[in-house]
């Protein structure tokens, strides 16, 4: 039983996707036996309101909310999100809001994204923070996304020390600043280097209890990571922890 | 049978992975030989250097026999060193062919005694390559071979057997695939960390499944996970995956 952490749909303005659509997501977690997935809109990136896309995600995702959560993803310097997230948590069911500063016009350390992580805390939604969307080598000159700062992120990961993050897209753990550094979770996608023989490497070294799936489907190939996850001698436990467990623990809305 | 055609490991480990935690990793993924070689990417290029470096290839290829196999890295700024090194390696030490990194775009009239000594062999060519979409990255390569460059070089050399790297090398890989088709003897390697969804469909439909070789350039997971994710039929993904290579290691003639 796996969950993907870090799955999309949608527009993306750069390149032609091959596939979009919720159903077309669906069918690629079927051949890759995934049963349930975080999915985010691409093209809510884009937007200038932003949650505008968080109303076609979950229009787009209705009759399969077994399979998908929506993950909202809202601008913090636009006027009204605060009405915006609260629809999000209380009238769809979102369970966790992902950031995008480099495509919404603000730094990670600015005041008012503190108070959108505040707020969706408050709510108790799960913020997700994502080290870079594309990889900058391949990067569209238009294309604002860049690879997170460092400093931006220690300094979310210390200004909240009782919360929990989700990190997406990270090439390894970041260090929280705190003493308890074991509270947030990352996604394997960028893990697979070392000729495939780093992610088990990595999981030995920190712990399972660090790691979730994440693929980055519809964007990308989404067996490479179920590969490498696959290749890696892990115990039940430790599979069973990577594989659903620590993002169940995480968002139990999974477990609905 | 599975054939990784673009691979980097040394005897001990200074250079990418051991030989021994390379042939660890092909049995884990189910690849059955890997061609190998150890480029200099940065810092002094002399005979010496790449001698020693070539030196860490012949090693892992006596150590692993039927699982690595070798390309011989040359600079071919240095003229008579490179044919010595070809000899050496090629002719009398068995690896495959020749590995060529960014000293020079694969077009620079430098490569041509090069490559009219690879087509006297009948061995390819592995070009480093790509086309980095970010201005800045572009000047930290200046000689990067892209598609455009393969297209010139292969319409003057027809005979010769080139082999355009990493298609998921990082970069504008729409850009390159549309270089390429003006050369249909070109060939390109799937490698590379970049998996973005459909890019092997697009090779296959704008190149044809006939050109490509599969390999991984150090990640294994994306490498095969891509191959076997892509949409494309069994009969094309077996020509990708050992088939096209092994008609290539065919023609030559030493």
């Amino acid at each position: 039983m796996i969950y993907d952490a870090n799955t999309w749909i949608g527009h993306w303005p750069f390149r032609a996707l091959p596939r979009r659509s919720a159903r077309e997501l669906l069918d690629q977690m079927d051949k890759h036996g995934i049963e349930k997935a975080l999915v985010g809109s691409l093209h809510g990136l884009f937007y200038k309101d932003a949650h505008e896309a968080n109303h076609e995600l979950v229009q787009e995702i209705q009759g399969h909310r077994d399979r998908l959560l929506p993950c909202a993803v809202l601008n913090p310097t636009y006027y009204g999100w605060q009405d915006d997230l609260r629809q999000c948590r209380e009238e769809y069911g979102t369970p966790v809001l992902r950031l995008v500063p480099d495509y919404h016009g603000y730094a990670l350390t600015d005041a008012c994204t503190t108070e959108l992580i505040s707020a969706a805390h408050a709510l108790n939604m799960r913020v997700a923070l994502i080290d870079r969307v594309v990889d900058p080598r391949g990067r569209h000159p238009l294309d604002p996304g860049r690879e997170a700062k460092r400093d931006q992120i220690s300094a979310v990961l210390s200004r909240f020390p009782q919360e929990r993050f989700l990190m997406l897209n990270f090439s390894g753990l970041v260090p929280s600043g705190t003493s308890d550094g074991q509270r947030n979770l990352y996604d394997i996608t960028r893990i697979l280097g070392g000729n495939g023989l780093r992610l088990e490497r990595e999981i030995t070294k920190h712990g399972a209890k660090h790691f979730v799936v994440g693929s980055t489907m519809l964007l990308r190939y989404g067996k490479p990571a179920y590969l490498a996850l696959e290749k890696c001698q892990l115990d039940p436990q430790q599979r069973a922890a990577v594989e659903h467990g620590n993002l169940t623990e995480l968002v139990p809305e999974l477990a609905g | 049978m599975i054939i990784d055609c673009h691979g980097h490991c040394s005897i001990d480990g200074s250079y990418a992975l051991s030989a021994d935690d390379m042939v660890r990793s092909l049995d884990l993924y189910g690849v059955d030989r890997i061609c190998c070689s150890a480029p200099i990417s940065a810092g002094e290029t002399s005979p010496d250097r790449v001698r020693r470096n070539n030196d860490l290839i012949l090693a892992s290829m006596a150590r692993h026999p039927k699982r690595i196999q070798g390309y011989c890295f040359v600079n071919p700024g240095y003229a008579q060193a490179t044919q010595d090194e070809i000899t050496r390696c090629v002719v009398d030490g068995g690896m495959i062919g020749v590995k060529l990194y960014h000293q020079y775009t694969i077009c620079d009239p430098v490569q041509y005694p090069l490559i009219e000594r690879c087509i006297e062999l009948g061995v390819p060519i592995l070009m480093h390559a790509g086309y980095p979409a970010a201005p800045e990255l572009r000047e930290s390569q200046p000689r990067l071979s892209t598609g455009e460059h393969f297209a010139e070089i292969g319409k003057r050399y027809p005979e010769a057997t080139l082999i355009c790297g990493h298609i998921g090398g990082g970069g504008d890989w729409e850009r390159q695939i549309k270089g390429l088709r003006e050369v249909p003897t070109v060939f390109l390697d799937t490698s590379g960390s970049v998996i973005d969804a459909g890019m092997i469909e697009r090779c296959v439909r704008d190149l044809g499944s006939e050109r490509l070789l599969f390999a991984c350039d150090g990640s294994m997971a994306r490498g095969v996970g891509k191959m076997l994710d892509a949409d494309i039929t069994p009969e094309q993904r077996q020509a990708i995956f050992s088939d096209n290579i092994l008609s290539i290691l065919a023609r030559r003639k030493v």
